[in-house]
């Protein structure tokens, strides 16, 4: 009992030390990039673009300008899918907990498979089937594919985890369905709405596989960009590409953390 | 569901490309890499993860949700951005062999980004997070009861890992071997940037369809590698269940 | 009460949410990148040739916008093949013999830009399919640093030294057109024939063995920085990276001689912007613009505009004249069989 140094201190100081080494070890290289943005670009050997001489901001601002298009179409991509998986993936998470329908398990099933096929696979299905439809279409329809089964897992568990029990006593005291979804069963969803969206957009804001295939140079999004940029691009400027790719998912992070988001992290982790 | 069936539809009204695909030679190689470096890539990671895992489901230390979020981070990154990420530190001119020229003189490891080891590296670095977060999970409802009366009668640490927490916990473990493993198998990204003489099967798929238009080719190699991750994601899942 | 606030409260949070969530929508209204004007290039590398320089020019005295494009010239010809029933590309930018090749297939429409008579005949295709903008000659692109202590490699001979092991680098010439231009002459120096592909191939096995990488993109940075010491690639790029960027870096012409090569462009059948790009092709031959091209040291089609301070910093006329010309029929008439031989006596089974 009075020992200072207990087996069990050990073990625990041990685990969060190799925790932490993980950490670090896993941030390392952005913070390593970071510093080849803002502090020593000749670091890493010569660079090649003149223009991108003036410091940070000369930097960003020239980075901004080489891709700024892609930056918007990959926002324009996030506004839409994100919505659209909320608005479909909900209803739809709630009929088959709620209201099973005849199919609707191996609907479930199917609907849940992008998850379980190779990230390629999909993406070469979809422009192999792509004949004339217009780009940014596919892209929409490629990422939906990705991030539908991330809300449908997300809200499913929610609605589980709160049960049927309040919906019921609502109906028994006279609401109709529809009074009872809106007033009832949506607002006690919305943690699980704002972790679902939060995850379908990080989802999207990253996805390369089908962004890259069905890039064209008119429509091509920011992680197709990056890959562009780490080929053509000297170091700082790729480096302050990717920090600029990361500025809205490290505050999404965090802000997940402050919410308490394990839901979240198992639903990315799937 | 209609790109896969376009796909499968294409790779079977050609069945030459199948044995094409089969056949010894590059796609096989292909396929072979793809499946050795993903199984290597889950258990490894999976391995790393369990010690951050259960830390974080069990104890709570100051700044731990800053360490947690720093880990789940990668989950995010397109393989592109891992790729670069390794080349940064292992690149010739990379920050570790700057490092380790400036304490040894010698510049170690450098261009190793672009051998195996580097590709390794790189898938480890997104599948890590990937684990410890879905092993997390799983640890959480790990009941500290059998633990407990374990210790009381008279288990060390380590024998109730061997004979208490891991068998509680192998299913959680095999299906989290599935979940990195499947993405592994996916991943096209950071072979595109790091994979140099090294070929694996996305990276195949890719150069079939843009440099030789062969649609039919990457069809069945996209089966072939949806097949073998569909199979060993059974053979894991079989396990966790 | 109580559970009335609190229900208000959830909604409040649920609209709040929503709005949150519907905010990236307004990136709509943003001006889309495709509606000012545009012509799309297939292939069109920053780093090539000075393309970022010269789609900046364009843009800056047209308003016009080229953005990059990271295909090599084979790649590029399948993506016209592939998009045949449903054009993307406005046109597109090659090395010679796949130029020659996809014109060929069809894939382009005739068009005699403006100074069209400027261009040597035996640069041009006498209906308009394809025309050169400007030469290049195959070297060896060496960053002296990154060859830490290693002498500068002078001759193909030299390239098989064990000191160059993982040194050497050649981009995969079925991305590239400049590297099958090296493939194609180099058999041909070896004493080979659009037919008999076996002295080059014997040549790039032995090579193999200090090979790094057969890359399918523009490695001009990972040389620059030192990440590869040696490319075996258009002279252009490495005095580009001598004059312009400054980095340590030589341009070798092999001892045993080299190859010249036009780089040229055609315009794709189905051209979404053909008007547009007719008068972007007319620029792209204007002295302003050939100038501008010269500033990579790629040597411009037009006599004359190559600027007397850059021609002075090329090797010297007696390296220049162990490079030939090669025939750009056979070598499109060998591309696909000698692209097939490579993949699998070279690449092989991608180990």
């Amino acid at each position: 009992m009075s020992l200072p140094i207990s087996p069990r201190r050990v073990a625990r100081t041990a685990g969060i030390a190799v925790a932490v080494a993980l950490a670090v070890g896993l941030v390392a290289p952005l913070v390593v990039t970071a510093a080849g943005a803002f502090v020593h670009a000749d670091w890493y050997g010569q660079r090649s673009e003149g223009a991108a001489a003036g410091g940070a901001l000369g930097l960003f601002r020239y980075v901004l300008g080489l891709w700024s298009g892609a930056l918007v179409t990959s926002l324009r991509l996030v506004g839409t899918v994100v919505p659209l998986a909320l608005l479909i993936g909900t209803p739809a998470a709630f009929a088959f907990r709620r209201r099973p329908f005849p199919g609707s398990g191996s609907l479930e099933t199917l609907a849940m498979t992008p998850l379980a096929i190779p990230g390629i696979a999909l993406a070469v299905g979809l422009l192999l089937g792509a004949g004339r439809a217009p780009r940014f279409g596919l892209l929409v329809a490629g990422h939906l594919a990705y991030t539908l089964p991330l809300v449908l897992k997300t809200v499913s568990n929610a609605l589980e985890r709160e049960g049927a029990d309040l919906e019921r006593v609502a109906r028994s005291l006279g609401a109709g369905p529809w009074k009872t979804a809106a007033w009832v069963t949506l607002p006690r969803l919305v943690p699980g709405l704002v972790l679902s969206a939060l995850l379908v957009f990080a989802v999207s804001w990253g996805e390369f596989n089908v962004s890259f295939l069905l890039a064209t140079p008119i429509v091509q999004t920011f992680p197709a960009a990056l890959y562009l940029t780490y080929t053509t691009n000297s170091f700082p400027v790729a480096a302050a590409a990717t920090l600029i790719f990361l500025a809205p998912i490290v505050p999404a992070f965090l802000a997940i953390q402050a919410l308490g988001g394990e839901e979240f992290r198992r639903g990315l982790s799937v | 569901m209609w790109p896969l069936a376009r796909l499968a539809a294409g790779a079977f009204s050609s069945p030459d490309a199948f044995l094409k695909v089969l056949a010894a030679g590059r796609y096989r190689t292909s396929l072979v890499n793809s499946l050795a470096l993903s199984t290597a890539a889950a258990f490894v990671s999976v391995a790393l993860a369990i010690v951050p895992a259960w830390v974080f489901a069990r104890e709570r230390f100051p700044g731990r949700d800053l360490v947690r979020t720093a880990v789940s981070l990668p989950l995010t990154f397109s393989g592109v951005l891992v790729g670069f990420l390794v080349i940064v530190m292992l690149g010739r001119i990379g920050a570790v062999p700057k490092l380790a020229g400036l304490l040894t003189g010698r510049e170690l490891f450098a261009g190793s980004a672009f051998t195996l080891a580097g590709l390794f590296l790189a898938y480890l670095y997104f599948e890590i997070p990937r684990a410890v977060m879905t092993l997390e999970a799983a640890f959480r409802h790990f009941p500290l009861e059998l633990d407990a009366a374990a210790r009381s009668l008279g288990a060390g640490p380590i024998a109730r890992l061997l004979h208490v927490t891991l068998p509680y916990a192998a299913p959680a473990l095999f299906s989290t071997l599935a979940v990195t493993f499947s993405a592994s198998m996916g991943s096209f990204g950071v072979a595109l940037v790091l994979a140099r003489r090294f070929t694996v099967a996305p990276l195949e798929i890719y150069t079939e369809l843009t440099a030789f238009l062969n649609d039919a080719v990457a069809g069945a190699l996209c089966i072939a590698l949806a097949a073998l991750t569909f199979g060993v994601d059974r053979l894991f899942a079989r396990r966790s269940a | 009460m109580l559970r009335f606030v609190s229900g208000a409260l959830l909604r409040a949070c649920f609209i709040i949410t929503l709005a949150v969530l519907l905010a990236p929508s307004a990136a709509f209204a943003l001006p889309a990148a495709g509606e000012d004007k545009i012509v799309i290039q297939y292939d069109c590398i920053p780093n090539y040739a000075n393309w970022g320089g010269v789609t900046a020019l364009y843009k800056q005295v047209a308003g016009v916008t080229v953005p990059p494009d990271p295909k090599g010239s084979s790649v590029a010809m399948a993506a016209l093949e592939k998009e045949k029933d449903n054009p993307v590309a406005d046109c597109a930018y090659y090395s010679g013999a796949i130029g020659y090749q996809a014109a060929q297939k069809g894939l382009h429409q005739p068009y005699k830009p403006k100074g069209w008579e400027k261009i040597p005949d035996s640069l041009k295709d006498p209906n308009g399919l394809w025309w050169t903008v400007h030469t290049g000659t195959i070297a060896f692109v060496v960053n002296t640093k990154a060859l830490a202590g290693a002498p500068v490699p002078q001759s193909f001979a030299d390239l098989l030294k064990p000191v160059y092991k993982g040194k050497v680098a050649y981009d995969d010439p079925t991305w590239g057109g400049t590297s099958f231009t090296f493939v194609y002459g180099l058999n041909e120096l070896m004493g080979g024939t659009e037919k008999d592909f076996r002295p080059g191939l014997s040549y790039l096995k032995k090579l193999d063995a200090n090979v790094s990488s057969y890359p399918r993109e523009s490695i001009y940075n990972s040389v620059l920085r030192g990440e590869v010491p040696i490319w075996i690639n258009a002279d252009g790029n490495g005095y580009k990276m001598k004059y312009v960027d400054g980095g340590p870096v030589e341009v070798v012409i092999p001892a045993e001689g080299t190859f010249t090569m036009p780089l040229v462009m055609g315009l794709a059948v189905g051209a979404p912007h053909a008007d547009e790009t007719k008068r972007y092709f007319d620029w792209l031959l204007s002295a302003p613009a050939q100038a501008e091209f010269a500033k990579s040291f790629f040597r411009p089609v037009v006599a004359g505009t190559l600027p007397a301070e850059l021609a002075t910093k090329f090797l010297p006329d007696a390296d220049y004249k162990k490079a030939r010309a090669l025939d750009l029929s056979n070598m499109a008439a060998a591309a696909d069989a000698l692209k097939k031989a490579w993949l699998d006596e070279i690449r092989g089974t991608g180990r």
